[in-house]
């Protein structure tokens, strides 16, 4: 569990909002009139949006609109959207900053106190979320946030102010994330008895987050209790080891992705099909159709029609299925 | 088609890479210290070279650079140094020109290539260094690692080395080993060995991965992590593997570096393993067996659960409450993580609150070292960074690949301050930085470092840092302790200070520095009282030790003045 890991469905609404800011320069006009620009911009977006990767190629076409629109709304969306997929804070807090604060709306805020704890400027997280915290007192996301920066700041009275003024929206919204964290303060105040109810209830709504089962089993330890300590390291051991499993496979995916394409794009049709067809191992429905697809064209290509029929006739027979 | 390309792209769905940008910092915190380390590696005669091997299929090994030792080869008291080269995967040989280099130190801050002399060899592809006068002989032996396990261990005979890795009984089972320590682990004063080791990876095996569809070097989390190894010393200079007996070898976890010391003041010598992209491990040492305390004592991973990056290690009480904290290099994005013992093992990770996290986010960290840099007895924090994707600025723009090395003053209000930039000319060597040690190189009562560098020249930068305090520096020697004295813990008290320093037989990145203890006193004209714990042995207290030089203290004898380099102490 990171900060970062807390607040990015936050970010990623980001471009959503934002949307009624001024457009002194025209530039949103001027971007419409530009149409294979805005085609771009829409495609840019649809892709993000869609798989949340973005190609070099596609940000620096991105950079090269911002760079002549940079007053349109679709533009300034898009552009943040891209830079946080891409993990640049320092762009984000330098295009927020060069903004007057007192024209930032509430979620550009929010997003600017982002970049800082990313940025691990915890004093200035903070300095733009009291305002907000105290305009809007109820607010999970900004209370859940400001813990975090104190936490971070090693203000653990002052981090747990801002949990409990939001506790039942903690509670009811099921934010694991902070529960942890309010736990890891009472354990800071050494009130070891309500940092494991406090932990519990987090193992509880998350049994798959090791960071709850690390934070339960330090708490246990303290208590006295090595058992049921040794229990949740192990659970948290064990979910560490799926996470990384995950992340594993999820990148061997984006290898094979790339390989597949060369293959393709060289005409080296025994590569592509041995590639498809090892991918089909973990592949679901669609993906699956397409790789028969790729089967399809490259024994096609090779001239084996037999063997080419038979990965149509599976696609086929998955498109139906769909 | 365009159906056929979005299908293809949701397979990437879960493939989110994020990283921070190394970013313009806030002015350094000027805390009325300038200091100035001195780039003095021509003048000194230090003309290393690392040279690693470079694919394009990006072998995870050519990017992890190698080590170095500062250490007393020839007993003059002047520490020399020992660099670690890595040269060519899968090859026989290493190339001409990327063999291991011995310099012996002149003793006026000068060097000597004595590689040839001294019959330094140099096997398979290096990684890290260790040194420890394995048969108490006085004369302190050097270990060397490398990726394919094929370590040596050479046997100092006072001019020169034998390998005698085979009659040790050091036998290799070809698995990739990083950082290495001596110790006495088990307290019978002979030192032990502790290797730290990394994964399965081979030539034969590597996974591609990619950023933005451009290769990058791997992460680990792609192989099987190594267990670490534990050889137990029986006196005679013969070893065995005791992993399993003693308990380290139930738990694998990607292990770059070492950090040995006594973490919980019991006496007897405990070892931090900094795994990268896994749970870090403290081995609590019970009567020479070990426990993993780091879960419980909140060292494993971030203070909000997370496994981080590490790539370095070091312990120090940096706050002076009595007890050793640690601090862990890592990943670019996460901060140099600096554990703060408050209670008997039980840490807080406070970088952000103490002023580390900043600018450690922006470095992707390896080697780092506590060391008082300006003699006022705190010890401060050098970190040496460098990213590991070479591709990094053009494929993301988010950082860049040599990354300046960063200095931490310690305030000596528990805080630090990042003083990189007002720290002289060789924190503005800027190269991709790995091993790093320190130690007195040139004799003034200041501490030195030399760092290596990925693919670049080694860098020795000496200490001109003036004003600065006094100091005194001790060379130990034990008799019933092991000779190096690793593991002794020596409080000396000052006015009403206290300060709290500990001989370690290993600390940051694939290296390890000086054995001699460095006493920054500020003003203070002598040390009022010096207690020295020695490994297994009784404890000796010696007052009114003068400032400004440096003593030999035999275990059990009075300190005895001596100048570095000046004349041999025999052993």
């Amino acid at each position: 569990m990171r900060a970062g890991a807390v607040f990015l469905p936050i970010l990623l609404c980001f471009g959503l909002f934002a949307a009624c800011k001024n457009d002194a320069g025209g530039d949103s006009a001027r971007l419409r009139a530009d149409a294979a620009a805005f085609e771009n911009l829409r495609r840019i977006k649809s892709s993000m949006d869609a798989t949340g990767t973005l190609p070099n190629e596609d940000f620096e076409i991105l950079r090269t609109i911002n760079a002549r629109y940079p007053q349109a709304n679709e533009t300034k969306q898009t552009y943040r959207q891209a830079l946080m997929l891409r993990g640049n804070w320092t762009e984000i807090e330098r295009d927020l900053s060069a903004i007057p604060f007192e024209q930032l709306t509430a979620d550009e805020r929010l997003a600017l106190a982002q970049s800082f704890g990313k940025l691990g400027k915890y004093r200035e997280m903070a300095a733009v979320l009291e305002p907000l915290a105290e305009a809007e007192p109820g607010s999970v996301a900004t209370s859940g946030m400001l813990a975090f920066a104190y936490f971070h700041l090693d203000q653990p009275e002052k981090a747990a102010e801002h949990l409990d003024s939001v506790w039942e929206g903690i509670v009811s919204g099921k934010k694991v994330d902070e529960i942890i964290l309010r736990g890891l303060i009472y354990l800071r105040q050494k009130n070891i008895p309500r940092a494991i109810e406090i932990l519990k209830q987090a193992v509880e709504l998350n049994p798959q987050s090791s960071a709850a089962h690390n934070a339960l089993s330090r708490a246990y330890s303290q208590a006295g209790n090595e058992e049921l300590s040794k229990m949740h390291i192990a659970k948290a051991r064990e979910q560490y080891e799926i996470s990384a499993a995950s992340t594993f496979a999820a990148t061997r995916r984006v290898d094979q992705i790339y390989q597949l394409e060369a293959a393709w794009k060289n005409k080296n049709y025994p590569e592509v099909i041995a590639l498809a067809n090892e991918m089909l191992r973990d592949a679901d429905g669609p993906q699956k159709s397409v790789l028969y697809q790729y089967i399809f064209e490259s024994q096609k290509a090779l001239g084996n029609e037999a063997e080419a029929n038979k990965a149509l006739e599976a696609a086929r027979s998955l498109q139906q299925q769909k | 088609m365009r159906l056929f390309r979005h299908l293809l792209l949701t397979f990437m769905l879960s493939f989110l890479i994020s990283c921070t940008p190394d970013q313009p910092r806030p002015p350094s915190a000027d805390a009325g210290q300038r200091f100035n380390f001195v780039d003095a590696t021509k003048e000194a005669g230090i003309d290393f070279a690392h040279i690693p091997t470079r694919t394009q299929t990006k072998w995870l090994p050519e990017i992890m650079g190698s080590g170095v030792a500062v250490t007393d080869l020839n007993r003059d008291g002047a520490p020399d140094i020992l660099l670690v080269n890595s040269g060519a995967l899968g090859a026989d040989a290493r190339p001409s020109g990327a063999g291991n280099k011995l310099y012996i130190n002149n003793g006026d801050g000068t060097f000597a290539d004595k590689t040839e002399e001294w019959k330094l060899t140099s096997y398979g592809y290096g990684q890290g260094v260790a040194v420890g006068d394995v048969d108490n002989d006085g004369w302190t032996d050097v270990f060397l690692t490398t990726f394919e396990g094929d370590n040596r261990l050479l046997r100092n005979t006072g001019t020169g080395f034998e390998d005698i890795t085979r009659t040790a009984g050091l036998v290799s089972d070809e698995k990739w080993a990083t950082s290495a320590g001596f110790f006495d682990y088990d307290s019978d004063g002979d030192l032990d060995l502790y290797v730290a080791r990394y994964v399965d990876f081979t030539t034969s095996n590597p996974h591609k991965v990619y950023r933005n569809r451009m290769l990058i070097y791997s992460t680990p989390l792609y192989y099987t992590a190594v267990p670490d190894q534990l050889w137990q010393n029986d006196g005679t200079g013969k070893f065995r593997s005791v992993g399993e007996a003693v308990g380290i070898s139930k738990v694998a976890g990607n292990g770059l570096a070492l950090a040995i010391g006594d973490i919980d003041s019991d006496g007897d010598q405990d070892v931090y393993v900094a795994n990268d992209s896994d749970a870090n491990i403290l081995w609590i040492n019970d009567a020479g067996k070990f426990r993993d305390a780091a879960p419980t004592a909140g060292v494993a991973y971030s203070e909000m659960g997370q496994e981080e990056g590490s790539m370095g290690a070091d312990m120090s009480d940096t706050d002076a409450n009595g007890r050793p904290d640690i601090a862990v290099s890592n990943f670019q994005e996460e901060p140099v993580s600096l554990y703060r013992q408050t209670d008997p093992l039980l840490f807080r990770e406070l970088s952000d609150a103490v002023g580390i996290g900043q600018t450690s986010r922006q470095r992707l960290s390896f080697g780092l070292d506590f060391f008082d840099a300006n003699n006022d007895g705190f010890e401060d924090l050098l970190v040496a960074n460098g990213h590991i994707e070479d591709n990094i600025e053009t494929n993301t723009g988010l950082g860049i690949f040599a990354q300046q090395n960063t200095l931490f003053l310690n305030l000596g209000d528990g805080k630090f301050a990042d003083v990189s930039d007002a720290a002289g000319s060789a924190l503005k060597d800027i190269q991709v930085s790995r091993g790093l040690a320190t130690g007195d190189l040139n004799g003034d009562g200041a501490l030195d470092f030399l760092v290596t560098n990925n693919g670049g020249t080694a860098q020795l930068a000496f200490n001109r840092t003036d004003p600065r305090g006094n100091f005194v520096m001790l060379w130990l020697e034990g008799k019933t302790s092991n000779r190096n004295a690793i593991g002794a813990r020596v409080t000396a008290r000052i006015g009403d200070r206290l300060l709290q320093r500990e001989v370690m037989g290993a600390q940051s990145y694939l290296s390890v520095s000086d054995f001699r203890l460095h006493f920054g006193l500020g003003s203070a004209e002598k040390i009022d009282e010096l207690t020295i714990h020695w490994p297994g042995g009784a404890p000796q207290i010696i007052t009114d030790l003068a400032a400004g030089k440096f003593y030999y203290i035999r275990q059990g004898e009075n300190p005895v003045p001596f100048v570095p380099g000046s004349t041999t102490i025999a052993p």
